[in-house]
């Protein structure tokens, strides 16, 4: 795997939502939506995100785009460290001290020799900083990261483009279909106004739709062809990374089916990186070449899609595969039916996450969590008893 | 299932429910007929628009203003429930007929606790007592699977998950043992864990209790899970009906063959997944001759002149199709391309 290209690098991501109560609002608890998750994609795969809801599989999304703020973690997108380019300078600037600098100098003191310390470092990224801070001090680290900080959003926001689960509300309805599409070209200055109409007339045909329809409202379609409209929107600025968030949950089966192929079609002719997030694990099956399980905030499975279905290593991932119905009425299967419901993340259960329905919880489980391992080549797992529970 | 000398517990006849909009008026049902037998699952399949959920609301009985019955007989244990009146149509609803729905947030009053919610049915239908009426919403509750039922009784609907709502919703439609059930997409909103755990509760207490379901869907999945039988529906018509194993297994109209071979699935890998072109059309703007036609691979000018009729295959198993002969035979070359 090693000779694959990164795309999108998400390093101990967390996403804590603060609980505010009383009279000066103080912070009484925090949501742990998502709670420290790395995973990688890398160029022109799909990566699924599976998880039942309040698992923060949209909030992980939402956070790698930067439409919410991540409470801490890194995010690189093509080995640019794009965790600061969103946030206030003040922030930014505490950002750099407390993830670079003070690295840094707890790695001098540990060890004074700063050649050995940069060549330790695995992250190209950490070797890079790392010798700016050593040669130049905070301050150009500072200027390194946030100079130029316009141009840098601007090309975050042109290489990583959303998909909207719900086409109705995501399409502006006094906006026409060729402003929808056609807005980010001009705000990216990448085509002139009068070429606007052009470009999205041909968007429009890529995306399974007719060309006569671009002065047309979002009113005017039906679900299906508001979803393809929002896939032209994402596709218009040639991104490298889509993510899309539960896309096709919202639509019938044969338009969903329709969907489906055609983003497996828009991959293939631009190359496209997706991280597809869903919670139907067929849909995620069918469309991903690697697959995140994941549980109350944390990922309790990664691995490639074949791996997971024909090994599971997590019970949950185990019992979520052993609930989908299959449409035969010849295959009768004897079901795992987990008790109870997802816990609340505001209180989630101690040790692993997942012991109070875990069908083989021992005692350790609800006293140590245990850690994303790595079980086989490629096959991450986050279970005290990797693959013994079968059904 | 011997089912041919089996008294039909609910019988629905020619069923015709239009709908007068601005626009003209939305034949949502359009003459559908089927026979629901004591202690079986009925299936309604179809996708948005298809009138499965309008059929279930005119059993029940529960259309909005604009909605009415146009033609058509549902015979209950032999009476016309179309015909009678509101008052008596009051002790048939809830009592003999029950329905949960979609979102159970919103079919519960989020204003009143879930025992208040059941204890009134209880009261209503089976003149009980106060207290005895709370033993039984008690009784339902644990019946359901809810813990500590005692306390949950006093509860309101948004103390409880999705899971315990659709629960709780299952009790009070059990609450006067029903000998129908009509479930409408009742899984829908959950998570597929829970799903597991309500079907297989939907599935245990019709095994105690011996009511009918008529469970309506669009989860193929689920259909083929929960079933005996299902009918197909399309544009407000059935377009198949027969027995659940024989639906999937030689599926005579092509419509629930693209919509089963449209579907991916866990235990099998396909590279392009089967596509129906196009979408529903709007009620208003159906084809003329067969309703599917502009959307089917097999249709040519017969189809969009002459509507077909719904003919028996075998048995009870039925289609409306022209090529029926054709379908097979690309079904056939289908399947041996598969293996």
């Amino acid at each position: 795997m090693d000779e694959k290209k990164i795309l999108l690098n998400v390093e101990n991501l967390k996403k804590y939502f603060p609980v505010r109560a009383g009279v000066f609002k103080k912070v009484v608890a925090q949501v742990k939506a998502v709670d420290n998750i790395s995973f990688k994609v890398f160029e022109g795969e799909t990566l699924g995100l599976v998880g039942e809801s309040g698992c923060g599989k949209s909030t992980a999304g939402m956070s790698i785009l930067r439409l919410i703020d991540p409470t801490a973690g890194r995010i690189f997108l093509e080995g640019n460290d794009t965790t600061s380019w969103f946030m206030s300078s003040m922030k930014a600037k505490k950002y750099i001290k407390t993830t670079y600098c003070d690295r840094f100098d707890a790695l001098v003191a540990k060890n004074s020799n700063q050649e050995a310390i940069i060549n330790n470092l695995d992250n190209p990224v950490d070797k890079k900083y790392a010798q700016i801070y050593f040669k130049d001090g905070y301050a150009k680290l500072c200027d390194e990261i946030m100079g130029g900080i316009n141009a840098k959003r601007k090309w975050f926001r042109k290489e990583a483009q959303i998909i909207f689960q719900d086409p109705y509300s995501s399409l502006n309805p006094r906006m026409r279909v060729n402003t929808i599409v056609g807005e980010g070209l001009l705000t990216h200055n990448l085509a002139k106004s009068s070429e606007i109409n052009g470009i999205v007339s041909d968007l429009l045909e890529k995306v399974g739709l007719s060309k006569d329809y671009i002065y047309r409202y979002p009113h005017q379609f039906s679900g299906g062809q508001r979803q393809r409209i929002g896939i032209a929107r994402a596709l218009a600025l040639k991104p490298k990374l889509i993510v899309s968030d539960e896309a096709v949950s919202a639509l019938d089966v044969s338009v969903r089916s329709q969907i489906l192929n055609l983003l497996a079609d828009l991959q293939k002719e631009f190359k496209l990186t997706y991280v597809f997030i869903a919670h139907d694990l067929a849909v995620v099956k069918h469309i991903s070449s690697r697959i995140a399980v994941m549980y109350l905030g944390k990922i309790v499975e990664l691995t490639d899609r074949s791996s997971l279905f024909d090994d599971p290593m997590h019970p949950y991932s185990v019992s979520l595969m052993s609930a989908i119905p299959i449409p035969d009425p010849q295959v009768k299967k004897s079901r795992i039916i987990l008790k109870g419901d997802v816990p609340s993340p505001l209180r989630p259960p101690s040790g692993c996450r997942f012991h109070p329905r875990c069908p083989i919880a021992k005692d350790i489980c609800s006293k140590e969590e245990p850690m994303l391992m790595e079980i086989k080549p490629g096959h991450f797992s986050a279970c005290h008893f990797p693959g013994t529970f079968r059904g | 299932m011997a089912i041919e000398n089996k008294e039909p517990l609910l019988s629905v006849k020619n069923l015709k429910t239009y709908f007068k909009t601005e626009d003209g008026l939305v034949k949502a049902v359009n003459g559908i007929n089927f026979n629901l037998y004591p202690g079986e699952t009925l299936a309604i399949v179809g996708e948005s628009g298809s009138g499965k959920s309008v059929c279930s609301l005119s059993i029940m009985r529960l259309l909005d203003q604009n909605g009415f019955i146009s033609e058509g007989e549902i015979l209950y244990k032999g009476k016309d429930i179309v015909k009678i009146s509101e008052a008596e149509m009051r002790t048939v609803r809830g009592k003999e007929i029950a329905m949960i729905f979609q979102e159970p947030m919103t079919a519960l009053n989020p204003v009143y606790t879930i025992g208040f919610q059941i204890i009134e049915a209880i009261k209503l239908h089976l003149k009980m007592n106060e207290k005895d009426a709370k033993d039984r919403a008690v009784d339902l509750l644990r019946k359901v699977g809810i813990p500590e039922p005692e306390k949950r009784v006093d509860q309101y609907p948004h103390e409880l998950s999705g899971g315990m709502r659709q629960r709780a919703m299952i009790a009070m439609a059990l609450s006067c043992n029903p000998s129908i059930l009509i479930a409408d997409e009742p899984t829908t909103a959950l998570d597929v864990t829970i799903q597991a755990q309500i079907l297989e509760l939907m599935k245990e207490l019709q095994k105690e209790l011996g009511m009918a379901i008529i469970f309506i869907t669009h989860d193929l999945g689920v259909v083929a899970e929960m079933s005996d039988r299902a009918i197909v529906m399309y544009g407000g018509e059935v377009v198949e009906r027969g027995d659940i194993t024989t639906v999937f297994k030689n599926p005579m109209n092509p419509y629930t063959w693209g919509l089963m071979s449209s579907i991916p699935r866990i235990d099998k890998d396909v590279d392009v997944l089967w596509t129906i072109p196009g979408v529903v059309p709007s009620p208003l703007n159906f084809p003329k001759g067969c309703k599917f036609s502009n959307r089917c691979f097999l249709a040519d000018e017969k189809c969009s002149k002459e509507n077909p009729e719904l003919i028996s295959i075998e048995g009870e198993h039925s289609s409306r199709c022209w090529h029926i002969d054709k379908l097979v035979a690309e079904i056939k070359k289908v399947r041996a391309g598969e293996n």
